[in-house]
């Protein structure tokens, strides 16, 4: 058996301007009895440091919202209620609590739990419409996490071959094809946003740290980048790959932007490159409203890597402003179907980004057919970012945030994947599926809201609208 | 200093206070009465003071006082300024303040029974909690149980439920000897232990009854032309059978200056600046009557309920007057309802001789009585408040010659004995007293008569004969001395805000904040309550000597805000504490490290979280 793979989390709190869903407030009535500091297993109260015989005001950061505060207070003196700049945070798909989640999970690696009880939606538009699994949660699933079990979470990258031939003396006669091995499915897409040079170290670092891999442009790797280069994917127009032969000499991956010149040059540019290093090309490929059928000419003409993108909210690309634009769940369905139909889903890697915004998400994006997930806002939600959807997209970074240490803001990245691995491990532990590359496709470990519903009620409401729940 | 070290031998683990700064506090009341002057007749420090934890720990002290022939004064929340509690000759003050537990509360029969130190508010909190309340309770409803037992007895809702005393079950009572008993009404020794003042024993534990809690309150305040008109209007109301008919809680008079003074402490005009009484009742049913009587009686002119209520439930806050002082003084008397009217022109006139203005208050106790409390406001830092003092018992002895009694002897008012109690009955007193108490150990020096320094010679004006004739020749001469001393000094003003030095003058000492003071809950040292603070803060002004240990004692509080929650005068405290506290750490510094051991002191002790959750 292979070593565990494992992400060490590491304690990273960042001192920057954080909202909070609920500020915690103290009224003039308080009597500093301190009753707080005793009921509180959070340490969100404590006594004044200037002068222990005031409390306090209360640490909103550590406080988990269990209330019992509020209710213990003998004068009625504390007060939780939202807090309207967290609300106005995110939009109709990034919502407020994410951020709280993703804070969280970048400061400790941890798992948060959010509230008492289970108060989520339990349906929702694009993700939030499936239920995975849980049939084999009645097992021991920590084991997979701690314990004796193990639990893959690696994927394979690369073209792989529909059967094997071998000759008359039982000699194998197909060329199998590199593939390279990643230990989580997911990896780093490089925001385009301005970032400071220590952030953009820092992510390029969680990237090698983690051994998994980042797509970057070729004018971004900078002398001390280059260090990294095993996990970086240079990112460059088909035009360019000459001009680029050196870099393309010391990668593992290169990915091109799409254009229809590529479908039908693909398999010579793939050559040309070949030619300069043995590299795996990935084609990175908008999720517009034919995606499906571009995906699926590019498998025929031999792509390797197909990584399908859709806008930041997990929505087709194609610039219009409908409503009829698909979600991300639906979109990896209808290329994972076509390639089914096609009958050549599984010689090419499918990587899935855009609207990857929460762990659930990355198990998720497989089970509809992805083989791996690309994310991009969370690394930089993880630093503290808040972003706006309304009116335009809007990301705002913290003040101070280009003066803190790289290492910082490196394990700030490294434990938000752990966190996330970690989720991914519960999750394939409740499904009893023990390799994540099985998670690809396997819609029947996953219930659909709007397949229930129609099963359960459609007969009864046949004209039930169930495209927009 | 040597009888307490003797005391300390065999004192076991009962509370001693014994340094001379903590003493302080047990050298006086809430009364104005200059210091200089007590000390002048009498040794007002005690040689220590005890606070007992339980009834044996009293008798161990009775034991000890009646071996040596040291007096022995009881003290509660010092909230009577008649100088019942002031040691006239040392001796020992048992605090009974932190003797204050609630010990059953009987809910079939709708009876209590609490220690000696227990405060009405506490008392009233818990029984409300199971649908009781209090039938009576003094307007200092943080003084102590025992200590309205041994002084007045009268106060809110007496008119409808009488005396204290007929609240009471039973109490029990530790005799000067040391035997402890329990006394019910029915025993011919009750009388001795109710508003005797610690003459005859130390009363420890109480059962008192309660009530059912009221609907809710229904107060009516009226306006009156004169004072006149107002005691005209009660009289009928009650001689006509409507007040024992609808019976209501509390009928109460206020002249107009104080209820302008109301107003200026506002600084609105809510109240009509003329004389007002104020009549409540419990339910909807006596009041829908009373209003229908009204409605017959069309000339009264009653003010908005709002207004009625705003002045009933500020019943509780007396003392807010003293913000316009700072000085408040005062005599207390019961009179008979018919004469009042007449003793109040009597005494605005003699206040007008001395420059200060009168205001008064008044309960109407019974058909026939009214306690009635005639005050004026003056100012301790002056000169001209050594003219002032004697105002009170002129004012006292005008009352007394149109039919009044003294309500308290006290030091300062034990001149009058002879008007309390007639010569039988003070006779019969003394007897008890040579029976129970041979030693004459409890509270001696005052009430049957004072004792003071000098062979006794300053107490030789106290003498009832020689003070009532002397006090009568300066009624006589008011005019003039008032008159001549006011020309030279001038008028008394109000004053309209407070500063840092106004704000520890305007403390009325009524202790309201020992009550709820969880530092003082927990270390038992009235040095850490805002009385013991603005004692502090008046030495630090003066400039007297401080010492280290003394001053720290500001930093051991909690920053609760109850004292200025349940303040009298309605200070703003936690500004002064936080002045204070700087004032203090510029000369000392700060102590960190008692702070946070007495944070932990605080914070291991059951009493301190049983008075969080009381409140709760």
């Amino acid at each position: 058996m292979p070593k565990k793979y494992h992400i060490t989390a590491k304690v990273t709190p960042l001192n920057l301007d954080y909202v909070y869903k609920f500020k915690i407030e103290r009224g003039e009535n308080c009597i500093n009895c301190g009753r707080c500091t005793k009921v509180c297993i959070y340490e969100a109260h404590k006594r004044g440091k200037g002068d222990p015989r005031k409390m306090a005001d209360p640490n909103t950061v550590v406080c988990r919202n269990c209330f019992r505060c509020i209710q213990e207070c003998p004068r009625g003196a504390l007060e939780k209620s939202l807090d309207k700049d967290f609300l106005n945070i995110g939009g109709s798909y990034w919502k407020s609590d994410m951020f709280i989640t993703l804070w969280k999970q970048a400061e400790d690696g941890k798992v948060p739990v959010t509230g008492a009880g289970y108060r989520g939606p339990f349906t929702g538009p694009g993700f939030d419409s499936m239920w995975t699994d849980m049939s084999e949660i009645v097992r021991p699933t920590r084991d997979g996490i701690h314990g004796r079990e193990y639990i893959s979470t690696s994927v394979e990258l690369g073209r792989k071959l529909n059967h094997l031939a071998f000759d008359e003396s039982g000699k194998l006669l197909s060329k199998i094809h590199d593939t390279i091995d990643i230990p989580i499915p997911i990896i780093f897409d490089f925001p385009k946003d301005n970032l400071s040079p220590n952030v953009k170290l820092a992510i390029v670092r969680a990237a090698a740290e983690l051994n998994t891999c980042i797509v970057l442009s070729p004018d971004h790797i900078t002398a001390d980048i280059k260090k990294y280069i095993k996990n970086i994917i240079p990112i460059i127009s088909h035009k360019e790959i000459d001009r680029h032969s050196a870099l393309i000499k010391t990668v593992r991956m290169v990915a091109l932007d799409y254009d229809e010149e590529i479908l039908s040059s693909l398999p010579e540019l793939q050559d040309k490159i070949k030619k300069i290093h043995n590299v795996l090309t990935i084609v990175r490929v908008p999720a517009t409203k034919s995606v499906e059928q571009i995906v699926s000419r590019l498998a025929k003409n031999g792509a390797e890597i197909i990584h399908v993108v859709a806008d930041y909210c997990g929505m087709e690309n194609d610039g219009s402003a409908g409503l009829n634009r698909r979600l991300a769940k639906d979109i990896i369905r209808a290329v994972h179907l076509k390639l089914v139909e096609d009958r050549i889903r599984d010689e090419v890697t499918i990587i899935f980004s855009g609207g990857i915004a929460m762990a659930e998400h990355v198990p998720k994006a497989m089970l509809c057919g992805a083989d791996l997930t690309a994310i991009d806002l969370p690394l930089l939600i993880a630093l503290g970012a808040r972003l706006y959807e309304e009116p335009e997209k809007l990301l705002l970074f913290p003040e101070g945030l280009d003066k803190i240490a790289v290492r910082t803001v490196m394990h700030r990245v490294v434990n938000l994947m752990g966190a996330w691995h970690s989720q991914l491990l519960e999750v394939m532990g409740a499904m009893g599926i023990r390799e994540a590359r099985r998670l690809r496709g396997e819609t029947g470990r996953a219930i659909f809201f709007e397949e229930i519903d129609n099963e359960t009620f459609g007969k009864l409401f046949k004209k039930r609208e169930t495209a927009n729940v | 200093m040597k009888l307490a070290e003797e005391f300390q031998k065999i004192a076991g683990d009962i509370k001693i206070i014994n340094k001379v700064e903590e003493k302080e506090m047990y050298s006086h009341d809430i009364g104005d009465v200059p210091t200089i002057m007590t000390k002048t007749f009498f040794q007002i420090q005690p040689d220590f003071v005890v606070q007992p934890k339980c009834t044996d720990e009293i008798k161990k002290v009775l034991e000890f006082a009646n071996a040596r022939k040291v007096h022995v004064i009881p003290r509660g929340a010092a909230s009577w300024g008649f100088g019942g509690v002031i040691p006239t000759n040392a001796g020992i003050v048992i605090d009974l303040s932190p003797f204050r537990k609630i010990l059953y509360l009987n809910k079939a029969q709708k009876t209590i029974t609490v220690e000696a130190g227990a405060r009405w508010s506490d008392i009233d909190i818990i029984a409300k909690k199971e649908g009781l309340c209090l039938m009576t309770y003094p307007s200092s409803k943080f003084s102590t149980v025992a200590g309205w037992i041994a002084t007045g007895g009268y106060g809110i809702n007496s008119f409808r439920y009488g005396h204290l005393i007929n609240q009471i079950v039973s109490m029990t009572v530790i005799l000067p000897s040391g035997e402890s008993k329990k006394i019910t009404p029915n025993d011919p020794e009750f009388e001795y232990f109710v508003s005797t003042e610690g003459e005859f024993g130390i009363i420890v534990e109480i059962n008192l009854k309660l009530r059912d809690v009221p609907q809710a309150s229904y107060p009516h305040l009226f306006y009156f032309g004169s004072d006149n008109d107002a005691f005209l209007f009660i009289d009928n109301f009650i001689k006509s059978g409507q007040a024992d008919q609808l019976k209501p809680n509390v009928i109460r008079f206020l002249d107009e200056n104080h209820i302008n003074d109301i107003n200026e402490i506002m600084h609105s005009k809510v109240f009509k600046k003329s004389a007002g009484v104020l009549i409540e009742f419990a339910n909807s049913e006596e009041d829908n009557k009373f209003i229908s009587i009204l409605e017959q009686n069309k000339k009264v002119e009653e003010a908005p309920r709002y207004v009625a209520s705003y002045l009933w439930n500020e019943r509780l806050f007396g003392m807010k007057t003293k913000r316009l002082g700072p000085t408040i003084l005062a005599s207390e008397c019961i009179i008979p309802i018919v004469s009042a009217a007449g003793y109040i022109a009597k005494a605005k006139k003699l206040g007008a001789h001395f420059g200060v203005e009168i205001f008064i208050d008044s309960y109407i106790i019974d058909a026939k009585m009214a306690l009635i409390m005639t005050n004026f406001l003056c100012d301790s830092r002056k000169f001209k408040y050594y003219i002032d003092l004697p105002l009170t018992m002129i004012l006292t002895q005008t009352a007394i010659s149109m039919g009044a009694e003294p309500y308290g002897l006290g030091i300062w008012n034990a001149g009058f004995i002879n008007n309390l109690y007639n010569k039988e009955k003070k006779q019969k007193l003394l007897a008890y007293k040579a029976q129970v108490d041979p030693n004459n150990i409890m509270n001696p020096g005052k009430f049957f008569g004072i004792k003071s320094k000098f062979f006794n010679i300053p107490a030789i004006i106290f003498r009832p004969a020689i003070f009532s004739f002397s006090i009568k020749i300066l009624i006589l001469l008011s005019p003039v001395i008032g008159k001549i001393a006011t020309l030279l000094m001038g008028k008394e003003k109000k004053i309209d805000s407070l500063d840092f030095e106004l704000t520890t003058h305007a403390c009325a000492k009524c202790g309201n904040c020992i009550a709820v003071c969880p530092a003082y809950l927990v270390t038992g040292n009235e040095e850490v309550t805002a009385k013991g603070k603005i004692a502090l803060a008046i030495k630090l002004i003066e400039g007297r000597p401080v010492t280290k240990e003394e001053a720290e004692s500001v930093f051991m509080c909690m920053h609760c805000k109850g004292c200025e929650e349940i303040c009298q005068t309605n200070l703003e405290l936690m500004i002064l504490w936080d002045s204070l506290e700087k004032r203090v750490e510029a000369k000392f510094g700060r102590p960190e490290e008692k702070i946070a051991e007495f944070l932990k002191k605080v914070d291991d002790s059951t009493d301190y979280w049983e008075m969080v959750d009381r409140n709760n």
